[in-house]
């Protein structure tokens, strides 16, 4: 059975590039928690299908693993499991 | 049967010989947008399987079904139906409010995509927009209006998560009656070759024909569009006036309007505000308070955009919801708001014995509107000393500084119940500010 998941907004740093790009660094987490984003491999407008909404999609790799952070508007979140 | 000298096509119009005038139009209808905004956001997919509507706040008396998602349509649920009475069709229905700004999110993000294949984008309320590809075909290697509209399809349920209805024509009407032919998230193309298929449609399909209309038109036998399209114009405008006219061309497919740019907007032709307060007016002080906030909003608005009117119609609904509709000229034009209450309160004691019929609603729309500046008809019997003019500018100037709530006529302070309290509307100060 798939997880449920649900909307979380986190705290992001983040750079911007020469070209006006925000490209995410590191996810702060809501216990604190600091994971350094390894690798995006797409970037890319899309919607939210496991917890709503919709906005620019990062595909990311952390720690080994691929996950997407959304940028909707000025806010970022994760798709939280629950 | 009825053959224009100055249209061939009428007699044949609806075979393959007919109008194509190599536009390529299209018409995006986001399907049952609130509901669908309000399952996709919510992140519970459970819900597109659900009963789901959209519905207004019953606390202030606007409850009613907004929107309502495919499962509530199974249960004969309808736009503006009440509460208690589209519980009754489905008692598990799931009611949510509504959060226009999150609908207006969504419905800029569509635009957005719209817009990468044409700078021609003409929304028609939140949830609709026309877009004219006539001179974009084969810019991005897509040459056919099917192809293009699937790809907004795909685009738009990809990004968005919501679907969309694609009306594919040679002419606006025909692109709108395309996107309603099918849905959910379909896309219709409506050529010449397809106009059998428009000839059997019910004439209420047509845009702009509403319920009187229709009423009127089946009174003298015409149901379908086909049927309006072959009468006599003299008989359709003896019948439905020049109005007839028009949707006698549409429904021939005749419409040759311009889809617009996006952002440019068409000439204002009336500016109107309606409120439904939180209990039926009774009385004429109370009807006094309400009219004054409102044609205190019509009147701002008016001056922001530089127009004076020389009329105003009202709008009046009961509290057995039957609307009517009253108007007068005003002799001069004006953008007072003092003005607009004296002659609002004037009709509204001419129209309507508050003791005998109670209104839930009210409406005043400025109409006949010209230009605030340059030449203007003055009025015999009124007199203006420009004082009206100079205490107007200074409310704006103190309002666009300070804020709305800053500055009001000394009626509002009588108001002890919020009658008067118009949630909408003064937006325009919200947006300069």
């Amino acid at each position: 059975m798939e997880q449920r998941r649900k909307k979380q907004y986190v705290s992001v740093t983040a750079r911007f590039d020469t070209a006006g790009n925000i490209i995410p660094v590191k996810v702060l987490w809501e216990d604190g928690r600091r994971f350094d984003i390894d690798k995006i491999t797409d970037v890319r407008p899309c919607a939210s299908l496991k917890c709503g909404g919709f906005g620019m999609r990062y595909t990311c790799r952390i720690l080994g693993k691929e996950t997407y952070i959304f940028r909707e508007a000025d806010r970022w979140y994760v798709e939280k499991i629950v | 049967m009825y053959k224009s000298p100055e249209n061939p096509l009428v007699s044949e119009i609806y075979n393959n010989s007919g109008i194509n005038n190599g536009r390529v139009v299209l018409h995006a209808d986001l399907n049952n947008f609130f509901a669908s905004v309000e399952c996709s956001n919510s992140g519970d997919m459970s819900l597109w399987k659900k009963p789901v509507a959209v519905c207004g706040d019953s606390k202030s008396r606007h409850g009613i079904i907004l929107a309502k998602n495919e499962v509530a349509k199974k249960y004969g649920i309808k736009t503006a139906e009440t509460i208690n009475e589209a519980k009754k069709k489905c008692p598990k229905l799931i009611l949510l409010p509504a959060h226009y700004e999150l609908y207006m999110r969504y419905a800029n993000a569509a635009r957005q995509i719209y817009l990468r294949y044409t700078d021609r984008v003409e929304p028609f309320g939140m949830d609709e927009a026309w877009l004219e590809l006539t001179g974009c075909r084969g810019v991005y290697g897509i040459d056919d209006g099917r192809r293009i509209a699937d790809e907004i399809r795909k685009t738009v349920k990809e990004e968005l998560g919501i679907t969309v209805s694609v009306g594919v024509s040679d002419n606006k009407v025909f692109a709108k009656l395309g996107s309603d032919y099918k849905k959910p998230d379909a896309t219709t193309v409506f050529s010449p070759s397809e106009y059998p298929v428009i000839r059997e449609l019910p004439v209420s399909e047509i845009l702009y024909a509403g319920k009187s209309t229709c009423a009127k038109l089946k009174s003298f036998g015409i149901t379908k569009i086909g049927e309006l399209a072959k009468k006599d114009p003299c008989f359709v405008k003896g019948i439905l006036g020049k109005n007839g006219i028009m949707l006698q061309s549409f429904c021939r497919g005749e419409d040759t309007s311009k889809v617009a740019f996006f952002g440019e907007s068409p000439e204002a032709k009336s500016v109107g505000n309606s409120t439904t307060p939180p209990k039926d007016i009774t009385g004429f002080f109370d009807a006094k308070l309400i009219l004054s906030s409102l044609c205190d909003i019509v009147c701002t608005r008016l001056r922001e955009e530089n127009l004076k009117c020389r009329a105003i119609r009202m709008h009046f609904r009961d509290t057995e919801l039957h609307s009517f509709e009253r108007q007068v000229q005003l002799g001069f034009s004006t953008s007072s708001s003092k003005d607009l209450l004296a002659f609002s309160c004037r009709l509204l004691a001419q129209s309507v014995d508050l003791s005998k019929t109670p209104l839930r609603s009210i409406g005043v729309c400025a109409i006949q509107l010209c230009p605030a500046k340059g030449e203007a008809q003055m009025s015999l019997f009124e007199e203006n000393d420009g004082k009206k003019d100079v205490i107007d500018k200074t409310v704006d100037s103190v309002r666009r500084r300070f804020g709305v709530e800053k500055i009001s006529n000394a009626l509002s302070l009588c108001d002890k119940e919020g009658i008067s309290h118009l949630s909408r509307g003064y937006e325009v100060f919200t947006n300069l500010r």
